[in-house]
């Protein structure tokens, strides 16, 4: 067998020699080129104006669309392109997909781009009608491109039935399901997040399509349904950078409340993860019945923010204590209407 | 006393900042490294290197140098100075990262808003004309190509992956560029501040910081 002929055999469905020597060679040569265009974007972003649109961000989003062109245009050499499903072909199929996922991509940075520049309130919702009349947009191009715009009405028309079918039979299954898209799109929690869902707290492990599950702090895990989820009230711990710690103290009446606030102050200040900015805050928060209650504010990165909380109650405890501040037990003055009178018994030699 | 660079495996101390390394010559010919808890075997080789790091501490990417007295910087001039920062030290046994520890106050705080702020590594500086007597050091240029008088309070610096540079005694941050075109963009070039200085590593250049928060 000469090279020709090795070159033009068929390993598998279809699929030549030569074949999977061109995919390889257009992965690697979009993969180069692609690293290639990234450290340029980068490189350039240090000596323009333009960094709103040359910056790390947009070197990443060119990589991925070069890898993504990449592993579309090796697919077609191998000849699975060619292959029909439905009205469309793998090939076509392929193509709407990749553009649906760079559209999104860049509607994304679009989005966040604009969320950082303007940020009065109207500004993020115009952001966000922006990003969701874009990705419309783009589904309903990507449905084009993949050539079955025209099955989508009778689609659409057979769902309309067979959804009233389904509603019946099924309504829990399809809640869930509409919901987890929902969700996909809405982004209340994602994976690794830490969350509050009711009375569950915990790290979400898996966002499923009709169910999403949370590892809770002692180490069981919960399945909510998505329907479930989409109506709860999520709180979600560590959206934010940072979140504060709030501890309540309480000194005795005969301690100088201002010289409570400085030690505390100063322990703060101490404390690597209580961030110096935003500024922690100690202040007189009531007169209780038996302390002066101080109330405590210290911001910590969110990720830490057990860790801070803890060593935070620790260390006031310490440093108070070492100031000679009490910390008092609860306690009650008696008053009597009537004086008391008290009666011994016993011998007295 | 040198601090940084590569250290024989004999028995002696190796004092960076205010922390103590011990290296132990063992019978058996092998060495231990002690700092604080830590405690490593170290079966061979010659040398080990203590090398300055950018100051990520438990893994921000970005440092913030708040300034003692605010700058006023005038149009169209560009002024240089320096400031004092906190460094990291990495050890090394050949390739291998043995120990990494912070040396100074580690301090953290947000930048920026609660909901879209970054958490980054936080020290206090004043401007200094000459070279700090820190044991890191911060060259600073700030570029004012506007025609009107700008105030810069703090510098964001973008530290993650950076390479370093040092001396035997100091730790040096590259070069850093704040131009305070709005909004103020950090420019941490990669190039040395003084050119007898060796490299930790040969490094990317990293992306210029936009402080969406100036001034």
């Amino acid at each position: 067998m000469n090279i020709a002929d090795f070159l033009r055999s068929e390993l598998i469905l279809g699929i030549t020699v030569k074949g999977i020597l061109e995919a390889l060679v257009i992965l690697v040569v979009t993969v180069v080129v692609g690293e290639i265009v990234k450290k340029l974007i980068i490189r350039a972003s240090k000596e323009t104006d333009l960094t709103w649109i040359l910056n790390e961000d947009t070197a990443e989003l060119i990589f991925k669309l070069f890898v993504l062109g990449g592993v579309i245009g090796a697919l077609y050499p191998l000849g699975i392109m060619k292959y029909s499903l439905g009205p469309t072909t793998i090939g076509k199929l392929a193509f709407s997909v990749g553009f649906f996922y760079i559209s999104y991509l860049i509607a994304k940075k679009s989005k966040d781009y604009l969320i950082q520049t303007k940020r009065g309130s109207e500004d993020r919702i115009k952001a966000k009608l922006f990003y969701y009349t874009f990705i419309t947009v783009a589904l309903f191009l990507a449905l084009s491109f993949a050539g079955v715009m025209g099955e989508l009405g009778a689609l659409l028309a057979a769902a309309g039935i067979t959804g009233i079918v389904l509603g019946f039979s099924s309504r829990t299954v399809v809640a869930n399901f509409i919901s987890g898209i929902f969700m996909y799109f809405d982004k209340p929690l994602q994976i690794g997040d830490a969350v509050q869902v009711g009375d569950v707290q915990g790290v979400v492990e898996d966002i499923r399509i009709l169910s999403t599950r949370i590892r809770t702090w002692d180490g069981t895990l919960v399945r909510i349904p998505n329907e479930a989820l989409f109506n709860s009230n999520i709180v979600n711990l560590k959206r934010y950078p940072a979140r504060r710690v709030d501890v309540s103290v309480g000194i005795a009446y005969a301690e100088d409340a201002e010289r409570a606030i400085d030690v505390i102050l100063k322990t703060l200040d101490e404390m690597p993860l209580v961030l110096a900015e935003p500024e922690p805050k100690v202040y007189v928060e009531s007169l209780g019945d038996s302390s002066v209650v101080l109330r405590v504010w210290a911001w910590a990165p969110s990720e830490r923010w057990f860790d801070v909380r803890a060593e935070v109650v620790r260390r006031i405890k310490e440093a108070l204590d070492e100031a000679e501040i009490e910390i008092p037990f609860p306690q009650r003055v008696n008053w009597f209407a009537n004086e008391l009178r008290v009666k011994i018994d016993g011998k007295r030699d | 006393m040198k601090t940084f660079g590569e250290h024989e495996l004999r028995t002696q101390f190796i004092h960076v900042g205010e922390r103590k390394i011990h290296i132990v010559e063992n019978p058996d010919g092998t060495f231990t490294y002690q700092r604080d808890d830590v405690r490593v075997k170290i079966l061979g080789g010659e040398h080990l290197s203590v090398l300055p790091a950018p100051a990520e501490g438990y893994g921000v990417k970005f440092l913030m140098v708040k300034l003692r007295e605010r700058l006023a910087v005038p149009p169209g001039e560009t002024v240089h100075g320096y400031l004092s920062a906190p460094v990291d030290v990495v050890v090394k046994a050949g390739n291998a990262l043995i120990d990494r520890f912070i040396i100074g106050r580690e301090k953290y705080a947000l930048y920026g808003e609660h909901s879209i702020g970054i958490i980054t590594r936080y020290h206090v500086s004043c401007f200094h004309e000459k070279e700090p007597d820190s044991l890191g050091v911060i060259k600073l240029a700030v570029r004012n190509p506007t025609k009107e008088w700008k105030l810069v309070e703090r510098v964001v610096i973008p530290i993650r992956n950076s390479v370093m540079f040092y001396s035997d005694e100091k730790a040096y941050y590259p070069l850093i560029i704040l131009t305070t075109k709005e909004p103020y963009e950090v420019n941490n070039t990669g190039n040395p501040p003084d050119g007898r200085l060796k490299a930790t590593h040969r490094a990317e250049p990293l992306p210029n910081f936009r402080m969406g928060w100036w001034p």
